[in-house]
């Protein structure tokens, strides 16, 4: 009885410590894994989840240019532009060929400078500067 | 064995839509009580056309109808011939005592002032554009044909608080395409505008702005 009693109690503690790992993204997942949680949970619109889940991403794999493009997504969705800005000039400097990541560099930086800090633009560009006259 | 070096490794992700959150320029509760005008003309070589007395008239209607569609603050009403003591925008700016009377006499918190300058154009042509290729980052330049009928704005905007003082100044240009055979047409001068509207309304409010980006899985 003692017997069965403690490998219940054993059995419990072990499917605890399993949830608590998995559950808080601790060192039991990999980094795809990590990946993958951050990538279904954005898919769903849970952007803070996202982030700590491909924060621990890239805690595990700092050179990833796939988790680094992610991450800066993230940081996007949450309002931290500065640091999504040089996470994707991180990310670029390892992948500069990545155009999936090139692409939403452009588009983070075509957001930017039209929303968050039109004041830093030039002058209004294309048509107008075009001095051809009829 | 050979053919599987040779496959390339499978990128596995897609494009998800997010809304990018924009903080609003002016720090406000959203229930302020906020006066309009003066809306002032920029003044230009051609003297004052039928089309600038529009445009202050229609400027003046547009900013009140979208900042009580889409914003809680509260409008007060406007003051019937109010005359700024000077036409000079860069004078007037300076001018606490004015705001501050302004304010006063309105119970205001803030006064949303602005300079507008109206230039229509009628021109086609064509046009050498730099343009980045998202494939390759290279820069590469190419031929636009421009046809160009419309108004072209350049609109000051300025906000003062009840003591008088500019607590921002936001320069806004646009421009609305129209038919040439509507170019004598002044109703409506600034619908449709996302530009104006974005930058207007930025300042009061926070938006959301809908964007796609690519995800790795």
């Amino acid at each position: 009885m003692e017997r069965r009693l403690l490998v219940g109690v054993l059995l419990g503690l072990s499917v605890f410590s399993w949830g608590c790992a998995s559950g808080s993204g601790g060192a039991g997942l990999s980094a795809k894994d990590e990946l993958k949680l951050g990538y279904k949970a954005a898919r769903r619109g849970y952007w803070q989840e996202a982030l700590y889940r491909f924060e621990l991403a890239q805690g595990k794999r700092p050179q990833d240019p796939e988790i680094l493009n992610n991450l800066a997504v993230a940081l996007e969705a949450v309002g931290r532009y500065d640091d999504a800005r040089g996470v994707y000039e991180q990310a670029l400097s390892i992948a500069p060929g990545d155009r999936h990541l090139r692409r939403n560099r452009l588009q983070f930086e075509e957001f930017y400078t039209t929303h968050v800090a039109p004041d830093d633009e030039g002058e209004t560009k294309g048509a107008t500067d075009a001095g051809s006259g009829s | 064995m050979a053919l599987l070096a040779t496959v390339p490794a499978v990128v596995s992700g897609r494009e998800v839509r997010m809304g990018l959150r924009v903080a609003p320029k002016l720090d406000l509760t959203g229930g302020e009580r906020v006066f309009i005008g003066p809306i002032l003309l920029e003044p230009g070589d051609e003297g004052t056309r039928r089309v600038d007395v529009s445009a202050v008239r229609e400027l003046d209607r547009y900013v009140r109808r979208l900042l009580r569609r889409q914003t809680r603050l509260n409008l007060l009403p406007p003051e019937e011939g109010l005359t700024p003591p000077t036409a000079d925008v860069t004078a007037l700016r300076g001018m606490t005592d004015f705001w501050r009377d302004l304010a006063g006499r309105h119970g205001a918190d803030l006064v949303v002032a602005a300079s507008v300058d109206v230039e229509v154009l009628d021109r086609t042509g064509y046009s050498t554009e730099k343009y980045v290729s998202p494939e390759d980052g290279k820069t590469y330049f190419r031929q636009v044909l421009i046809e160009e009928t419309g108004f072209k704005y350049d609109i000051l905007l300025m906000v003062f608080d009840a003591a008088g003082a500019l607590v921002l100044e936001e320069q806004i240009s646009d421009f609305q395409e129209r038919q040439p055979r509507k170019l004598d047409e002044f109703t409506d001068m600034y619908e449709d505008l996302y530009t104006l509207e974005n930058r207007l309304l930025g300042v009061f409010v926070p938006r959301v702005v809908l964007a796609r980006r690519y995800l790795y899985s």
